[in-house]
């Protein structure tokens, strides 16, 4: 059953209290005039039937009064109480208003409330800045999406239409499927990211967690890049490895290092090494580090480098074909596993990706 | 006509670039740099420009404003995948005369260049009717006497760029200027040559009473002005 609302339940006991109290006095009352009626019956002032008659006359006068005055007073309670308790209407009024639309702009400081509400008011603002502040970034991130959607479709669609505009030779046209191919490389690339980072977004823990052995993960991705390394006459060494195991999810934990091995040959010079470090810390951490002779990365810039969209270029250009997302991936399960990513470059140390996770 | 794309996506420039030239005979050149392109766009002689909104070096919007504020009155088409009724409203309030969204369709991109450059040159009528010649500048039709006119690539965009400014005198520097883009090379006598082929089709007597030449100013095409 639910609890009886607050009006009622105020009304009611002042109404029981107002009642007590005129019972009390009355009870009082009634006692001292009997007695002074019996006084004046021994004093043979009046008769008794007639001192009986006054007593029960005055009884009731008693009673009816002490009726009136509960209901009256218990109305009035309520009145009362209605009446404080309106900012509490006027409060859920306002939330009721509340959408995704005005979330940001809803300030619930302005409601003229009494001071006991002001905790409860104040928790509930914080929690639509909160919100808000999730609903920003939803907002920003499908924006982002559909901004780096758009430009391989535009580029897709304009190769086509423009090899479509006259007749041209095979060679051409070979030419614009080749193009567009590409486009929709990058499309599907950029899809399977949004998908992975989705997947992240909705559950909270790791998804079938076993013991994942690093060694084994960082050799296959190894050999798995050997290919996308050779085209920029990189190779990839895996150094130092010996074995060493994290409780994890192993699917993720190969997105989170192929991220980083695929930047690696991409932002390292041509020609150059792509070393895979592993090495078990005394304080019960395995350390993986990802090193290319890559140039400095300036160091106001490694922080933003985890946002997702963000690239170190402010024009986006698709030199590099990623979308900035690799590194927000890449950091979102290392600490999904409990650890954390780090950058660190310098143009004479190159850079290196190093991932801290807890051992198994 | 002279098109400035400024445009950071290579590929996208070269196609937009290549369907003005074949489609529309445009003069087109392109930068993927917005530092660049400012200085091109500054430098005039462009019927329009098409500008991408995130450029490196100096982005598309500052490159809208600094250009306004020198004064540059060229058509500016905001070519972006911003989309938010915001990002439209910036674009515009900041100068811009036209928005179009990435993706985009090419034949829709076109109608947008051919309607803001009519709008320039106050040429409502995308059909130019000048000394009977007349030119439907959407179908890239020319009709003489009834009879249609097969003009080459060049041909047609020196007609094309007289009768927008028909009744006026045009200078062979401002013909220069609009009808050729970087790439191309520039004889000194070559305009020369696209008047005369131009009168030997519209114009044969000895007595040219359709392209005039103003010694010393450059050339009107229809009535001299009074």
């Amino acid at each position: 059953m639910r609890p009886l609302p607050l009006k009622w339940r105020i009304s009611l006991l002042v109404a029981l209290a107002i009642a007590v109290l005129i019972g009390v006095v009355s009870t009082a009352a009634y006692v001292e005039l009997r007695e002074s009626l019996a006084k004046n019956v021994l004093a043979a002032v009046a008769p008794e039937h007639y001192v009986a008659h006054e007593m029960h006359e005055y009884l009731h006068m008693l009673v009816t009064l002490g009726a009136l005055v509960t209901v009256t007073g218990g109305i009035i309670v309520t009145l009362i109480v209605i009446w404080a308790l309106r900012p509490i209407e006027r409060t859920a009024a306002r939330l009721r208003g509340v959408t995704h639309r005005n979330l940001g702009s809803e300030r619930l400081e302005d409601l003229r409330a009494p001071s006991e509400l002001a905790p409860f008011i104040s928790a509930l603002s914080d929690m639509l800045a909160r919100l808000n502040r999730v609903l920003e970034q939803q907002r920003q991130f499908t924006a982002d999406a559909s901004h780096e959607l758009r430009t391989p479709l535009a580029l897709a669609k304009s190769t086509l239409q423009a090899a479509r505009g006259r007749d041209r030779d095979p060679a051409e046209y070979r030419r614009a499927i080749d193009e567009t191919l590409g486009d929709l490389e990058r499309m599907q690339r950029l899809m399977g990211q949004l998908l992975v980072l989705a997947r992240l977004d909705e559950v909270a823990g790791l998804p079938d967690a076993a013991d994942a052995p690093l060694d084994g993960v960082l050799q296959r991705l190894a050999a798995d890049h050997a290919a996308a390394a050779a085209e920029r006459d990189c190779r990839i060494a895996v150094d130092a490895v010996r074995p060493a195991t994290v409780r994890g999810n192993e699917d993720q934990l190969s997105q989170l290092f192929s991220n980083l091995i695929e930047n690696a040959i991409v932002h390292g010079p041509a020609g150059g090494t792509v070393r895979l470090t592993l090495s078990a810390d005394t304080d019960g951490h395995c350390t993986v580090c990802v090193h290319d002779e890559g140039g400095a990365i300036p160091a106001q810039a490694i922080p933003r480098l985890f946002d997702r969209f963000h690239r170190a270029d402010p024009s986006r250009s698709r030199a590099t074909g990623g979308a900035g997302l690799g590194l927000a991936i890449a950091r979102e399960i290392a600490r999904r596993h409990g650890g954390d990513v780090e950058i660190a470059s310098s143009p004479a140390a190159g850079t290196s990706v190093t991932v801290r996770l807890p051992s198994a | 006509m002279r098109v400035l794309i400024i445009e950071d996506e290579e590929r996208l420039a070269r196609n937009i670039a290549r369907v003005l030239a074949e489609e529309v005979s445009y003069a087109v050149d392109t930068s993927a740099d917005g530092e660049d392109g400012l200085h091109m766009a500054k430098s005039g002689g462009y019927d329009l420009i098409i500008l991408d909104l995130l450029l490196p070096g100096i982005g598309g919007l500052d490159l809208l404003r600094s250009l306004r504020a020198a004064g540059a009155r060229t058509p500016v088409l905001i070519l972006t995948a911003r989309d938010t009724p915001a990002d439209i409203r910036r674009g515009l309030d900041l100068g811009a005369d036209d928005y179009l969204t990435k993706p985009f369709d090419m034949g829709e991109l076109l109608a947008r260049c051919r309607a803001l450059i009519r709008r320039a040159y106050e040429r409502p009528n995308p059909v130019l009717t000048v000394a009977g010649i007349r030119i439907n500048t959407t179908a890239h039709l020319v009709t003489f006497k009834g009879k249609t006119v097969l003009l080459g690539a060049m041909e047609y965009r020196l007609l094309e760029y007289l009768a927008m400014r028909a009744g006026e005198v045009v200078s062979k520097a401002d013909l220069e200027e609009h009808l050729y883009d970087f790439g191309s090379e520039k004889v000194s006598n070559v305009i020369e040559v696209y008047i005369s082929l131009l009168r030997k089709r519209f114009d044969p007597g000895p007595r040219h009473r359709l392209i005039h030449t103003v010694r010393g100013q450059g050339y009107v095409l229809g009535e001299l002005p009074a």
